[in-house]
């Protein structure tokens, strides 16, 4: 197990590479000059390049690339070059917005997307099996923005029961903290529950097709007892995958819902720091991002053993 | 059926008929099958591929899955009630406690994510109201019954620990924890090695006969009725198309199917070079039955009544029985002499 674990903590370090040289390379392929922004609009050519020449920017990009793995392996992220402040720093204000908003979020699409999934499944070929399906339907195929915004319309703005933007800390205020997250987090629950529902229901109609159910039942157990013990355990693998996908899919739903909802936090200063071409913020967030879905997934990897003798670690 | 039955069979199954629906058909899979089951006897069914032997099996548990498939008549007389009457709460107390199951696939009839133990103590806990303790330690015992080595670390193993004649093994210990008063086995042992065939056979017949089990033995495979069945019913088509003692069947089969199906097992005591007689033609499309008997396109007997009326069980000896018209002038030489062209 211990081994396991190593190993593939090892095999991560090629993807964040490769990360790193992507998120590299997109930062610096992109049109726009950041001496050119930092020096201002009155600065003369020579500000310009003295500016470059203090960033660095005037050094091959290789020497770049190597210089910036460097500093961040010994864990020095760099500052921000539109405020100056560092980027560690940064990441400690803005990470607490994102973070409530993924797992309560993630939580929320399980606890939605399973149960729905296992009805649809159970009662396949009625009614409830085909709304389900609609909510996994409407759930994929409706822009997240969009529903943020139907969101906000209708429970912010007119029932005025959440505000319409911001966040409040859970240190400022308890309920404020709720408010504040309740509309993003269903935005982000509702989207994320429609592959769950898709995936539960899918294999677990396949696991009903087994042998063993029918052995289950040879035994005269109640179904109840042949969908809990024997059949959703069996299924759960495929589910436990698509729950890992949803965190990659999170990692994105958050940009998109910290914009609609004016939350700050990590998706925000993505947003944020391209615009102001802000590169190092960018490729450090970039790498932060990958490392946290690269542990999830190995996360969802260690719980096949968990799930399936069969998965030997 | 028997005149002179005194007690009353275990199971008699009357006129029974599952039907699978489709959209554009409908297959008859089971089609009027009336059959008895005494008290720990040994019943073979025996027939091909597709004749409607499992789902006879599926039907008397009322495992049918519905769709597409329905038990649309007929009588299962288990001790005295009629099974296709029970409600669904009864029907679970016969399964696994009067009437345990083996099913053809050893490989895939266990839970791969559920350990042995637990699967044996699940009917144990349930019918004979155990507790997790009693159980297990049961389930130690059965495991040992069915002559598993080191029965109760083996209780923590999950099936893909163990090989596929082990598992049939643990699906029989499965199937008699309860004290069952019948044992289905679907094709049991088709899927396994022909030597642990025969273990597991004997097995079968050891505990069944100490138990006082009767035992259903579903197969497609004569050698293994001839062996362990007191009487063998012959399925074609969806119906019983002869039935009778074992010795009969073998020894002079009424029907031209039997014959058939006889003719193309080889034989030690024929000369070496006999080549085997399949039986010709293939099995009718069970969603367009032409009228009259099923069998008559492959039917060396076939008469012109064959086509018009699909002939019924009759005597055709002591406790002997056939679906045929000529039954009387059936026998194994006509076909046994043709196989040496």
């Amino acid at each position: 197990m211990t081994a396991y674990i190593a190993k593939r903590l090892l095999a991560t370090v090629p993807v964040l590479i490769f990360v790193g040289l992507v998120a590299f390379s997109l930062v610096h392929l992109a049109p726009g000059d950041a001496a050119n922004i930092m020096a201002g609009d009155y600065a003369g050519p020579d500000d310009v390049k003295k500016l470059r020449t203090e960033l660095g920017l005037d050094k091959p990009v290789w020497e770049q690339f190597t210089e910036w793995v460097g500093r961040t392996v010994r864990g020095d992220l760099g500052h921000s070059i539109f405020n100056g402040k560092s980027i560690a720093e940064l990441v400690s204000t803005r990470i607490a917005p994102t973070l409530s908003l993924a797992m309560f979020g993630g939580l929320l699409a399980v606890t939605l997307g399973v149960p729905i999934g296992v009805m649809a499944a159970w009662k396949v070929g009625t009614k409830w099996d085909r709304l389900g399906q609609l909510w996994a339907a409407l759930g994929i195929s409706i822009p997240g923005f969009w529903l943020g915004l139907i969101l906000i319309y209708v429970f912010a703005v007119n029932l005025r029961w959440f505000p319409v933007i911001g966040f409040v800390s859970l240190n400022e205020s308890v309920t404020g903290y709720v408010r504040s997250l309740t509309l993003p987090v269903c935005l982000l629950g509702i989207t994320g529950s429609a592959t769950i529902v898709r995936m539960t229901r899918a294999s677990l109609l396949e696991v009903f097709r087994e042998d063993y159910i029918r052995t289950a039942r040879s035994k005269g157990l109640a179904e109840r007892s042949v969908l809990f013990r024997h059949a959703l355990r069996a299924a759960a693998i495929p589910i436990v995958t698509v729950i890992g996908f949803l965190a990659a899919g999170l990692i994105t739903g958050v940009v998109v819902t910290e914009t609609v909802f004016t939350i700050p936090g990590l998706g925000r200063l993505v947003t944020e720091s391209v615009g102001r071409r802000d590169f190092p913020v960018v490729q450090s967030l970039l790498m932060l991002l990958a490392f946290i879905y690269v542990m999830v997934n190995l996360l969802v990897d260690l719980s096949y053993a968990f799930f399936d003798p069969r998965v030997r670690l | 059926m028997t005149e002179r039955q005194t007690v009353e069979p275990l199971l008699q199954v009357r006129d029974l008929k599952t039907y699978f629906y489709s959209p554009s058909s409908v297959v008859r899979a089971v089609d009027g099958v009336t059959f008895d089951l005494r008290e720990g006897e040994t019943l073979g069914l025996v027939g091909e591929s597709g004749c409607g032997k499992s789902v006879t099996a599926l039907t008397l548990m009322r495992l049918i899955p519905n769709p597409p498939g329905r038990i649309v008549g007929g009588e299962v007389i288990f001790k005295g009630r009629d099974l296709l009457k029970l409600s669904d709460s009864e029907m679970r107390k016969v399964r696994g406690r009067d009437i345990g199951m083996i099913f053809q696939e050893p490989m895939s009839s266990l839970n791969p994510v559920l350990t042995i133990g637990r699967q044996l103590t699940e009917a144990l806990e349930l019918h004979m109201n155990m507790s997790k303790r009693q159980a297990m330690d049961r389930a130690g015992e059965l495991l040992d019954m069915v002559g598993i080595p080191d029965a109760r670390t083996r209780l923590k193993d999950y099936p893909h620990q163990m090989s596929g004649g082990q598992r049939q093994r643990v699906m029989i210990a499965i199937a008699l924890s309860c004290n069952p008063k019948l044992l289905i086995a679907d094709e049991a042992t088709t899927a396994l090695d022909v030597t642990i065939q025969a273990q597991i056979l004997e097995l079968m017949q050891d505990l069944t006969s100490r138990l006082g089990t009767a035992l259903l033995i579903i197969t497609h495979n004569l050698g293994v009725v001839a062996r362990y069945a007191d009487r063998v019913n012959v399925m074609y088509a969806g119906k019983i198309r002869e039935m009778g003692s074992s010795d009969d069947i073998y020894g002079s089969p009424k029907h031209p199917y039997t014959v058939g199906l006889l003719n193309s097992v080889p034989r030690l005591d024929e000369p070496a070079k006999t080549r085997l007689a399949p039986i010709r033609g293939e099995i009718p499309n069970m969603a367009d039955l032409p009228a009259g008997c099923a069998f008559r396109d492959r039917c060396d007997w076939a008469i012109e009544r064959c086509g018009a009326e699909d002939p019924t069980l009759t005597e055709a000896g002591r406790e002997h029985w056939s679906a045929c018209w000529e039954s009387a002038k059936v026998s194994r030489r006509p076909a046994a002499q043709k196989a040496k062209v």
